[in-house]
């Protein structure tokens, strides 16, 4: 598969899940992937794009039903960041979880053998 | 270098994982918290309401719609009183669900619980006072066939209904950021607003200052710096026309020198020898200075003295500005019973001011003395079972308070004495119990339930009969061109001489209050022939035609010489003019002052002309007109030679304490210094750090006057240089609720200083929470503001829509439509329509 369909893939399954399930799926899908995508090219890059590209979409979708940047200003400085800095998080967040939960079962599979 | 890649991404993982789950810190969870549907993103979803929407209740009887209009203000229309509370509750806990929460807290002694171990000493101390106690007493000693009853458990099943039917995507950002979620409302609760508005209004244990202060300079000269009456009397019941008048007889000087030599002599027997200030035993909440800054403004003027004919009527309450505002504007209708429009306090099953259509009201805070300890006598100060009265052992009543943290567990557990008076205080190692008006039942719920649908002055006074505390100064007028004015509440009635200024003897059982005040001898005055009637929190009554005590200590009448200076001026008032006298920037305490520095650097430069820094002084503050204007540049200096005439004069009231650092016992009102400005060589004015120089008041002025350009120039620069701007020193500050910066409203310039009828308090957060101006026409119109918004919801468009408006003194015209097809389709912002739920009643 290309990158971009992986990443479309992958981006798709976490919007769903993170939706629908929560936000702890994001490292599980992570972790699998690391397994499943383990000979494919940068498969810890791929989940940690894809998992902050669903969030970033998630949050373009919150900017279309609210003033998300009025939020972030109120919000970030209370939590000592940047008046941007709390919509980084938010894409940041998820790119952490799946891609160290990636790194480390693609890790492990590549010992494995 | 794979094993390192390994560890890395295990820390990595590890650390966000636990940061997802567990609060690390101040922050949230960040799993939940970040979520881009359910997180904090969610409040900005819900910062509209939507456009249309219904709900079920499922205690509602009947069908209720409620219709926004364009500045968020509920209009309800209900099919009965019940009803209306009902959509009351949910209404407000849809828009301010976090604040409900927070203030019932706050008085319930439970903030802990939500926002940790910091918050236990204020828990602790609210449940030592006993409000929660009286509020759960007070509920459940209801009929609950009564009126009281009935509304307020409406209300919580409104405030519940909202709870049950909101979503996640609902939740107020400050849960989100407490990782919390809200507490159910108990229909109790609303007895800990009316408790806290007691507290808030009425908790002046100024006999505690007095003691202290006594005990430094005798109780003569305490009696005459916090005297009895006002030195300058501007009685809200007027007693004669023309301007205000000194409170001593004549001849009579507001410090007697006998007096003072009693002073003298206790001075020169301490020489040095003061005890130090005991910080453990300072009580925080006395601070009378403050406490000042708590007042309010009404007024009402006749037919007679109007443009069109009409009453017309202003009310201003000044308390702590907060986001969201303790005040809630809202519409309600029942066809045949209520059609009110005003503002309530979130918690409250009503409208506490506002108007009907024949009835308008605004109240101020009497400042009343409504509270009395007594020394009582234990039979164990470590774990007392009894205290004694004439000579006999009663039983002590306990409560245990137990104090817990967010995660429930137990922070500290208290015990409670109750004497039949009242909480058991401890005051050093004496315990005291507290009489309190605001420990027994308010009265107010029913009370204001029953004058929303009065239909004139005699009906709205009749109704609020019932109402106990606090006192309050409640002006109303009606659609028939009269005004009316009553100081409304429980005024206890003491054996003796009456006076409630000393702690009392507990073990004496003719110790205790007699009774109250009936209410045809509270402070009345209907029509009077001046045409118009105003209150600002001054003395209620001269003292000439007074002899029932209703406090002591009274603040300083400057905002109701003001408004009757203003009132007296014009014989044709409109809307217009109310809303500008709101707003006036001139003050009577400069009118009174001034003169006096500058007479006094007149005097001072004739006998000593090479002073050219008093004569420098002396010229800026000639040029001020007395207008705390926001481009004024010369009130600053006035008011930075005031603090040092304070510090001057009342340096007799300043003691050592232990930490090496100065500390003031208190400070006698402006109008005692104003007094003092007849008394040219009282020995008040002698500066005790001089020991070679006896002061007068001209060389105290003249010192002061200089002092405060000194301290101009340091803190502003010169004169010259725009630095000593009004809007860039003094500022209103509107803090959110958890006092958060990015959801406040800090520094805002502002028109007005101390003592002017819009004042501004030296921390800038207390002023006019409300601003109403109605003229009582066949149609009644109403203009109004306050400053803050309709919405809790930081991002909504209805969180501080107001506040610019407010700074410049604009009000809004309110829309009051008789039924919902009456209000303007373009006016809609939102429809909701509540129903009762299938199944429900």
């Amino acid at each position: 598969m290309q990158v971009t369909v992986r990443i479309v893939v992958l981006f798709m399954i976490v919007t769903i899940l993170t939706i629908f399930v929560g936000w702890w799926t994001v490292p599980l899908v992570g972790a699998v992937w690391g397994i499943v995508a383990a000979r494919e090219t940068a498969p810890v890059m791929t989940a940690a794009a894809a998992s902050g590209l669903a969030w970033a979409a998630l949050l373009g979708w919150a900017a279309l039903r609210g003033p998300i940047v009025e939020l972030s200003q109120a919000v970030a400085p209370i939590l000592s960041l940047p008046n941007w800095g709390l919509m980084g998080v938010t894409v940041l967040f998820p790119m952490l979880l799946a891609g160290s939960a990636a790194m480390l079962t693609n890790a492990a599979k590549q010992k494995r053998k | 270098m794979r094993s390192a890649r390994i560890a890395i991404a295990t820390i990595v993982l590890i650390a966000t994982l636990v940061a997802g789950y567990w609060p690390i810190g101040p922050l949230p969870p960040l799993g939940k918290f970040l979520h881009p549907r359910e997180g904090v993103w969610a409040v900005a979803a819900t910062a509209r309401l939507p456009r249309e929407a219904r709900d079920e209740l499922p205690t509602l009887a009947g069908q209720v719609r409620v219709l926004y209009d364009d500045r968020g203000v509920p209009h309800i229309f209900a099919g009965s009183v019940a009803d209306a509370a009902r959509a009351l509750g949910y209404v407000v806990a849809r828009d301010r669900l976090f604040q409900l929460e927070l203030q019932t807290r706050a008085t319930a002694g439970t903030l802990a619980e939500l926002l940790g171990p910091r918050l236990l000493p204020a828990d602790r101390r609210m449940r030592a006072l006993g409000l929660s106690w009286s509020a759960e007493r007070d509920f459940g000693e209801l009929d609950p066939a009564s009126t009281a009853a009935v509304v307020v458990t409406a209300y919580a099943e409104g405030v519940n209904a909202w709870i049950d039917i909101m979503g996640p995507e609902d939740l107020p950002l400050e849960y989100r950021l407490l990782n919390a979620q809200p507490l159910r409302w108990e229909p109790a609760y609303t007895y800990y607003l009316i408790k806290r508005m007691g507290y808030t209004l009425t908790y002046n244990p100024h006999e505690l200052r007095r003691e202290r202060v006594s005990a430094v300079l005798g109780a003569e000269a305490t009696e005459a710096l916090f005297p009895l009456h006002s030195p300058i009397q501007e009685p809200i019941i007027p007693v004669q026309t023309g301007g205000p008048k000194d409170g001593t007889t004549e001849g009579e000087e507001p410090v007697p020198a006998t007096v003072v030599a009693t002073f003298e002599r206790r001075k020169a027997g301490m020489s040095g020898g003061v005890e130090p200030f005991d910080r453990s035993t300072f009580d925080p909440f006395i601070v009378v200075e403050e406490r000042g800054a708590l007042g309010s403004n009404n007024w009402a003027v006749a037919p007679s003295r109007t443009e069109a004919g009409y009453a017309l009527l202003a009310g201003d309450p000044h308390l702590e500005l907060t986001l969201p505002s303790i005040w809630y504007e809202v519409h309600i209708s029942v066809p045949n019973e209520l059609d009110i429009y005003g503002v309530t306090i979130p918690g409250v099953p009503g409208v506490v001011i506002g108007f009907n259509r024949r009835v308008a009201w605004s109240f101020t805070n009497t400042e009343a003395d409504v509270l009395d300890f007594y020394d009582e006598t234990l039979d164990d100060r470590d774990q007392p079972t009894a205290y004694v009265v004439d000579g006999t052992w009663r039983p002590l009543t306990r409560r245990i308070e137990e104090f817990r943290g967010p995660r429930g567990n137990v922070l500290a557990i208290d015990t409670v004495y109750y004497t039949h008076r009242g909480p058991l205080q401890w005051e050093g190692d004496r315990p005291r119990s507290l009489r309190w008006t605001a420990l027994d039942e308010a009265g107010s719920i029913a009370a204001l339930a029953d004058a929303a649908g009065a239909e004139s002055v005699g009906d709205w006074m009749a109704a609020m009969a019932a109402y106990r505390a606090p006192p309050q100064n409640m002006i109303v007028a009606d659609w028939t061109g009269s005004i009316a004015i009553r100081s409304t509440g429980r005024f206890p009635v003491r054996p003796g001489d009456g006076r409630g200024t000393v702690i009392r003897d507990g073990t004496r059982n003719d110790s205790d209050w007699l009774g109250f005040l009936t209410v045809d001898q509270l402070p009345l005055a209907v029509n009077p022939p001046q045409g118009f009637l105003a209150s600002a929190n001054q003395e209620p009554l001269h003292p000439d035609s007074n002899t029932i005590y209703l406090g002591a200590n009274w603040p300083s009448p400057w905002r109701a010489m003001r408004i009757n200076q203003l009132l007296r001026s014009d014989s044709a008032v409109t809307p217009v003019d109310m809303q500008r006298f709101q707003l006036d920037p001139g003050s009577a305490r400069a009118d009174r002052f001034v003169p006096a520095f500058l007479a006094a650097a007149e005097h001072s430069l004739s006998q000593v002309t090479g002073d050219d820094e008093l004569r420098e002084a002396a010229q800026l503050l000639a040029q001020w007109d007395r207008q705390y204007t926001r481009d004024n540049e010369r009130a600053i200096l006035f008011e930075l030679a005031m603090d040092e005439l304070v510090r001057l004069t009342w340096d007799e009231l300043v003691l050592p304490s232990e930490d090496g650092e100065s500390r003031r016992l208190s400070t006698p009102g402006s109008a005692v210094l104003a007094d003092l400005l007849d008394q040219p060589l009282s020995v008040w004015w002698d500066d005790g750090a001089t020991e070679d120089v006896v002061e007068d008041r001209d060389a105290i002025l003249g010192a002061a006057l200089k002092a405060g350009l000194r301290h101009a120039k340091e803190e502003h620069g010169s004169p010259e240089d725009g630095g000593w701007r009004w809007a860039g020193i003094r500022h209103t500050n509107i803090h959110h609720l958890l006092r958060l910066p990015s959801l406040s409203a800090l520094a805002l310039p502002i028109q007005g200083g101390p003592g002017t009828l819009n004042p501004s308090s030296g921390s800038g957060v207390f002023g006019a929470s409300w601003r109403m101006v109605v003229e009582l026409r066949p149609d009644v119109s109403a203009w109004t503001i306050y400053p803050g918004g309709q919405s809790g919801n930081p991002v909504s468009p209805w969180y501080r829509d107001r506040i610019d408006k407010w700074v410049s003194g604009e009000l809004d015209p309110v829309l009051f439509p008789a039924q919902p097809a009456a209000l303007d389709p373009d006016r809609v912002a939102a429809d909701l329509t509540l129903r009762p739920a299938s199944g429900g009643r």
